[in-house]
Formats: C-alpha cells, structure tokens, sequence
C-alpha cells in the first residue's frame, strides 16, 4: 500500500465510514450470503441504497458490503452492480483476491484505505469501513467502497499536480517572456554593434581615399588632367561617405538602436540659424540666399532632441541648397495653427514632378528630374529627416511646383514648446 | 610662442597617419607619428608635443585607455587633444569625452585642411 496522497486516501476513507453508518447493523442479520438472500426485503432494501449511493458518486466504481466467512473467507453479501451486469457479484460470492488490509479490518474493526491494488475487475483505491454489531460488539460485515486508480491519478493531477503544472506553466511563461526580452535586447545590442562596426570600417578606407586624394591635389605641379581626375576621386569620396553615413544613420534610427530621443529645451530659431551657418560657403559657392523670414519667432523654445532635430533641419536645408537655382533664394518662415507649430522651408528650385512627390520620404529614392541634374545625392537625407521628425510626434510634409520651387513643412505641437 | 608647433598623430591606420602626418608637415607643422596608444603615451612624455591627434579606435584598446594613463600620470599635460574617430557610438565617445579632450571629429566628415585650420585655431588660443 502506498502511504502517499494521504488527503485523497483519507477523503475515500470518510466515504465509506459515512456510507457504512447508513446502514443498519441488525439487518444484515438477515443476510445469509447465499443466493437466497435476493428474495429478502433485506437484502433489496440494502441493494436498493448502496446502488442510490454509488449513482450520486459518479467517481466511485463499486460501493459493496462483504462478510467473512467461517473459514475466514471474505465473500460478498450485496453490491452497486445491478444484477444483470456482468460485474456484478452475486450474494456468497467468495472474494478471493481479499488483501491483508481488507481481512485487516474484519479483525481490528477499524477502517483501512489501500491501492492502487488490482483484482479480476481492475485496478482500485479501496476503502474499508467495518460494521460492527452492537451487541456483540463482533464484525458482521465491511463496506467497501472502489474508486478507479486510474481516476484517482487524475484526481491526483488535478487536486496536486495541477496546481504544481500551472504553477510551473506560470513560470515558464514568465521566464520565456524574460529571455525573449533579453534576446531582443541582445538583438538590439548586436544591431547598435554592428552599424558602429560598419560605420568605422566603411568609413576608415573612404577617408583614406578622401584625405590621399586632397594631399595630391595639394601639389601643385599637377597637369590639369590629372588634377582634374583626382578631384573626381576626392568628391566621390565625399559623396560616397555621406551616403554611407546617411544609410547607417537610417539603419540606426530604423533598427530601434537611436530609438530613444535626448529631449532638452531647444532654441529652434537658434537651431535653424546655426545650420544656415554650417551651409555660408556652399551657399555663397552657388550666389544663394539662405534667409529666415520676419515670420519665424526670435525665439522659439521647444523640448526636442537637439542632435536629431539638428539633423533633421540639416538634411531639410540641404536638400532645399542642393535643388535651389544661382541666384535663388532659400527661405525659412513660420506659422502656427492652433498647438502646431510649422516651420516652413521654401527653395526656388527645380520642384518635383507631382507624380513623384509621394516618393520623396521613402528613401533610396531620387526624382527623375534630381537624378539628371547635376547634384549628388542618396535620398535618404529626407526619409531621415521625416524619421527624426516623427519620432518627436511631429510631420514632415512636401509641397511642390515643378519648375518653380518646393517648400518642406516641418510641424511640431505645442506639448513640446517650453515658454 | 614656438615658430613651428609640433603635433602627436595617434592613429593605427597607415593610411590615415600618412595623410595626416604629410598635410601637417606641408603646413610646417613637426610631426611625431604614433600607431597604438602604448607608443603614442611613450612620445608625449619624450617630445611633449603642443597637439594631438588621437585616434578613438585601435587594436591596443581604446584611446580613452592611453587618455587616462595620460591625465592619471602626466596631470600638467595640457596641449590640445582632437579625438578622431569613424565610429558614431555616442557611448564610446562620451567615454573619451571624459578626459578633458579639447574635441571630436567624425573623420570622414573632414578633410585634412579642416583638420590642419582647427588644430590651428586651438593653438591660437
């Protein structure tokens, strides 16, 4: 007999105590044990309530009441069965798989519980409750009452292991979420590795090519073809570095790596200005006016990240230089409406065709028109910047006349102005 | 003030040491070349030079390693210090920034005559 499950055992234990004090000791003084036995009011009655029990425990099997013989034989007086089942035990039927624990409790009137233990029916929890006679103070019967081991497992799972299960299940569950966590963070950390990696092992051997060529053009005994050629070399350099540079850039901000924006307060009349600036030589290269219109606030304090937002006018400001006519003029004007704030980048460029413009933000992507004139470029300077630009909740937006000029329209909402 | 300034380049790509050192000394600049920290620290406590040029990335480890030898064993060492560096990993050059560097440049962003009028500039000032 096992000794474990000790709750279980002791809950079928019970049972048949209860069902044994059901019945009344004096009647089964009637009972002989013998086939005669199936006529007597007795024995019906008997049969009638231990069957009523068994058939609202649907978990018990057999619930049954057996004798022992002069012979010290245990035998069945009655059972749940119905008496044409085939499991059915007629009245004398001699038990004789009877186990020491069931004879046990003939001779020590105490209740046992025992199993999983087989016999010809199958495999069984049994509890034994002794009936005692009053008088006599004598065994006169047990009541046995079966439940299938089987069933008493999944009992088991469920009333023990189950909660043990969901409890490991809980735990897997948050562990897996743990690591996925850690293999995204791991991912991203590997991503941020290897744009930095790319970044300096691409951009290394470019600016060898960028600083040898500008050393051999600092000779100046070269002959003009040769000068000439090595120039080539030397923008390509630059034009190759700063394709590079805007691709990783994207790949940065795309790759979730650059995701978290550095708000501080920011003087974006300030910023504007300060790229305009970085842009004095190219523009004065191409007799171009780059100016900030009566419009724009002298100052204009919003909460953004001062790097990208940097970036992002850069790549605006550039792009309107790039495209703009000699003798053009860029300009810069403000306008609010309602918490937007919009700042306004117009050039008198080449324009883009209006079938195109849709495509200016997606990056690779170049207009037919920019692509046959004379200017470098990736186009991923705008699709950074409109990125940039909506990671502070904001829009970058085109509008454009061909042949007459574009204007770029930066917003940002008041959420992120600080007075 | 000296006539001709002297300058440290700490760079491990030949390549890059060449056209830096060649730039400089065209612009009359004398020029001690360096290419790992370890021999990088070696000249500055040999020659002192008024600048340096300090690569980020090297097989040695780090320039933030030999910049905070530097600060740690020569604290009166005050020449400028431009970093430059092709990586754009803000931690590792927030970590550089540390050592009381004068600058950083992206390499690739600049050319030699950038480099040469801001190393100029520091020296001016």
């Amino acid at each position: 007999m096992q000794q474990v499950r000790t709750d279980e055992f002791r809950h079928l234990l019970e049972r048949s105590q209860t069902i044994a004090q059901a019945i009344d000791p004096s009647g089964i003084a009637y009972l002989s044990g013998s086939a005669a036995d199936t006529d007597s009011i007795v024995y019906q009655e008997l049969k009638q309530r231990i069957t009523n029990i068994r058939s609202v425990n649907p978990d018990v099997r057999f619930v049954y009441l057996m004798g022992q013989g002069s012979t010290q034989e245990i035998f069945f007086y009655l059972d749940s069965e119905p008496e044409d089942s085939e499991d059915a035990s007629p009245p004398g039927q001699v038990y004789t798989e009877a186990s020491d624990v069931l004879i046990g409790t003939f001779t020590h009137q105490t209740s046992s519980v025992e199993g999983p233990s087989p016999d010809r029916w199958g495999n069984w929890i049994s509890a034994f409750t002794p009936i005692v006679d009053r008088e006599s103070g004598r065994v006169i019967a047990v009541v046995g009452v079966d439940i299938a081991a089987r069933e008493f497992i999944y009992a088991q799972y469920i009333n023990g292991a189950l909660p043990a299960l969901l409890t490991l299940l809980i735990l897997v569950v948050l562990i897996a979420g743990y690591r996925i966590r850690r293999t995204e963070d791991e991912v991203l950390d590997l991503k941020s590795e290897f744009l930095s990696i790319a970044a300096h092992e691409i951009r290394t051997p470019l600016t060898g090519i960028r600083w040898a060529s500008e050393n051999i053009l600092g000779d100046h005994t070269l002959t003009a073809p040769v000068r000439q050629a090595v120039t080539r070399i030397e923008k390509s350099a630059v034009v190759l570095i700063d394709r590079v540079s805007s691709l990783l850039n994207v790949s940065r901000l795309e790759s979730g790596v650059d995701a978290v924006l550095t708000r501080t307060s920011t003087d974006m009349t300030g910023l504007v200005s300060e790229v305009i600036r970085t842009f004095s030589l190219a523009a004065q290269e191409k007799s171009l006016n780059m100016v900030i219109a009566p419009s724009v606030p002298s100052q204009l304090t919003m909460y953004v990240d001062r790097e990208r937002m940097k970036q992002a006018l850069h790549n605006i400001l550039s792009n309107a230089l790039k495209y703009s006519r000699s003798h053009g003029v860029v300009t810069v004007s403000y306008t609010q409406e309602g918490s937007w704030h919009r700042l306004h980048i117009a050039d008198s460029g080449i324009g883009i065709p209006a079938a195109e413009l849709t495509h200016v933000f997606t990056g690779y992507y170049r207009a037919k028109n920019a692509r046959e004139s004379d200017t470098y470029g990736s186009g991923f300077g705008l699709h950074l910047a409109q990125k940039i630009v909506e990671a502070h909740g904001g829009t970058l937006t085109v509008t454009s006349e061909e042949g007459v000029g574009t204007v770029f329209t930066l917003s940002l909402r008041t959420c992120g102005v600080v007075h | 003030m000296q006539d001709t300034h002297s300058i440290l380049i700490v760079e491990d790509d030949e390549t890059l040491r060449q056209a830096l050192a060649e730039k400089f000394t065209h612009e009359g600049f004398t020029v001690w070349e360096a290419h790992d920290g370890l021999e990088g620290f070696k000249m500055i406590e040999e020659h002192l030079p008024d600048a340096i040029i300090l690569d980020l990335v090297m097989p040695d480890g780090p320039g933030a390693d030999m910049l905070r030898r530097l600060r740690i064993e020569m604290p009166s060492f005050e020449s400028p210090i431009v970093v430059l560096t092709n990586s754009n990993d803000s931690d590792t050059i927030a970590d550089v920034m540390q050592h009381n560097v004068t600058t950083y440049l992206i390499k690739a962003d600049h050319s030699l005559s950038d480099i040469v009028t801001l190393v100029s500039k520091m020296l001016e000032s």
